[in-house]
């Protein structure tokens, strides 16, 4: 989120003046000398971030490569083979697929669902409290609750036999279907959850964007005799684009990890029609222990959310500028 | 500008609170109530009769929950302490050198928090048997800090980014060496910002599941989000029990969410207002 705000050394005066100096043809050498050792110094100080994310990520990495193209087992131990045959598996791998369409799903609904109704409270929100603080700070609750607490609520909600909700419409008659237990209804139910928690993350930064902007163009418009529902298509939404496609587009890289709603409120069911790749990647790592195998879905996984990533950078790059 | 009463987004703001506060009472109300009004049909809506039975059953039946909630404590504050520290150091030198001459490093460590860390768990498995780190308060700390410090980076950067680089030149004019700069001047002007961070990565510290999950695999050492989720069993759904231990493991994060709702919100729509 708050990579949106990439701190650069040309709108920073600090770089700013530092850049000013080098370029500077009649400083000193002795004053170059003292820039090129404050830069060393700042260089100095990434050394333990770089460190911890070694540990945690460099070289899980290289391990990742590497036991993707051996054939582990968690129990069965290594015969040293070492080859592409996960990968080769891979192609054929019927569960990959569906892994792959349930995560498609389950993010691009679910991220929709949230933009769009976290937009329209923050809309609602800005037009009738203004800078009401305590607005804002009510959606923070369902955000700040644990996503496992989350799933285990709408596991609840999503039980028939507990569930207020079907208590609820049984009074008028309707049955609602039972979600759980068709992969359609499960997917819905995940999504539901993930949107609860999730859209006040887009409600935040839709409703800090909209405080940006100045309410002139709107009062001018609504003058000239347009329409609130036109004011906002036509003025308000140009406006906001940068910010609901950079909400969008981090939540969307977040949504590929979901994990925790499917752990809790489906365990991958009914049978493994709601394994999402990461789910996947988990089930074949530690519970067929199967290490090789989850490595390469894992490689995969990373593969998608590194081309992802590369075009968020690039979007951003470009709304940016 | 016209002022015709705005009903229909009253209706939708309203609506939306609602809905987003419904299930977490749903879920303390269940809490309070016997077993039999929590499995009656049609449901109760308030808990009749009203019950603490729960709550002084599962610190007498399970007291492992409270080791829970103190392993989750331990280690999202051990990883705030460290995300701070490195993230302070890193996010420094980001904002005085800019992402171009900060090299490449400083783009990977970015670039991790981008990628699923289930896609790293199977070698991060492998990598923590053979080190020693699984099971241990220091693993999982570890894997926390790498997993938020990216997130950490960023944003102490762009909160250094605001203090005004003449006071740390006038230091540098006055003699002060690289490091007291940054430790007597450039930290304590920029508390708010650690403050505000630091609460956030211990909210996501606290909250992180799949890492906690297979990370931590004695019942002694897991987190709360990882015990609450094992509590259903294959076919068993204790939701008296579920909706108690639930209600303790968000607790702790709710009171820390209403005391520093300002600087959260601050923290986390630090980007999309400038």
């Amino acid at each position: 989120m708050t990579i949106l705000q990439a701190p650069d050394r040309r709108d920073h005066p600090a770089g700013r003046s530092l850049a000013r100096k080098r370029s500077m043809t009649q400083a000193t050498s002795k004053r170059r000398g003292a820039t090129y050792e404050l830069e060393r110094g700042y260089r100095r100080m990434i050394i333990p971030a770089i460190l911890a994310v070694a540990i945690f990520a460099i070289v899980p990495l290289a391990g990742m490569l590497a036991l993707s193209f051996s054939d582990y087992h968690l129990i069965r131990g290594s015969k040293g083979e070492f080859g592409f045959h996960n990968f080769a598996r891979l192609l054929s791998d019927q569960r990959l697929v569906n892994s792959i369409y349930v995560m498609s799903v389950l993010s691009i609904f679910g991220v929709a669902a949230q933009v769009v109704i976290g937009t329209a409270v923050a809309v609602g929100l800005q037009k009738i409290v203004g800078k009401w603080r305590l607005g804002r700070v009510l959606f923070l609750v369902p955000y700040a609750v644990p996503h496992v607490a989350v799933a285990l609520i709408w596991l609840s909600l999503f039980t028939p036999t507990l569930s207020p909700i079907n208590a609820f419409f049984d009074l008028f008659g309707f049955t609602v279907p039972t979600f759980l237990t068709t992969q359609n209804g499960a997917m819905f139910a995940i999504i539901v959850a993930d949107t609860w928690t999730n859209f006040p993350f887009a409600m935040l930064i839709i409703l800090a964007a909209l405080q940006g902007i100045s309410t002139d163009l709107d009062e001018a418009a609504a003058i000239d005799g347009a329409s609130r529902v036109k004011t906002f298509i036509f003025i308000t939404l140009p406006l906001l684009m940068p910010a609901l496609l950079m909400v969008t587009l981090f939540r969307f890289i977040d949504s590929l990890k979901h994990f925790p709603m499917i752990f809790v409120i489906t365990k991958g069911g009914p049978g493994r029609s709601t394994q999402a790749t990461n789910f996947y990647a988990y089930v074949q790592t530690f519970q067929n222990s199967n290490v090789a195998y989850g490595a390469a879905i894992a490689v995969l996984l990373f593969l998608m959310a590194a081309l992802i990533s590369f075009y968020v950078a690039r979007l951003n790059q470009r709304v940016s500028q | 500008m016209t002022k015709r009463p705005r009903f229909g987004l009253y209706a939708l703001v309203i609506l939306s609170v609602v809905i987003s506060f419904l299930p977490i009472i749903w879920l303390v109300l269940t809490s309070l109530k016997t077993t039999e009004g929590i499995y009656a049909w049609p449901p109760q809506y308030l808990p009749d009769p009203f019950t603490l039975k729960n709550y002084i059953n599962i610190f007498t039946n399970s007291p492992e929950l409270l080791l829970y909630v103190l392993n989750s404590f331990i280690v999202a504050l051990g990883c705030t302490v460290v995300a701070l520290s490195f993230g302070g150091m890193a996010g420094y030198a980001l904002s005085r050198l800019g992402m171009r001459r900060a090299g490449v490093l400083m783009v990977f460590i970015l670039a991790v928090s981008m990628f699923p860390p289930v896609s790293l768990l199977p070698s991060l498995f492998q990598t923590f048997l053979n080190l020693g780190l699984l099971n241990t308060y220091t693993g999982l700390i570890i894997a926390h800090t790498g997993l938020f410090l990216p997130f950490t980076v960023w944003m102490l950067a762009s909160y250094f980014a605001t203090l005004p680089p003449e006071i740390e030149e006038a230091a540098r004019m006055d003699g002060m060496g690289f490091f007291r700069i940054f430790w007597s001047i450039v930290i304590p002007l920029s508390w708010p910002g650690f403050v505000a961070t630091g609460l956030i990565v211990f909210i996501f510290s606290w909250n992180e599941f799949p890492l906690a999950l297979v990370l931590m695999t004695q019942n002694a050492m897991r987190t709360a989000p990882v015990g609450i989720s094992l509590y259903p069993g294959e076919y068993a759904f204790p939701w008296e029990t579920i909706s108690t231990a639930t209600v303790i493991a968000i607790v702790p994060i709710l009171i820390i969410t209403a005391i520093f709702q300002k600087q959260i919100v601050g923290g986390l729509t630090a980007g999309a207002g400038k």
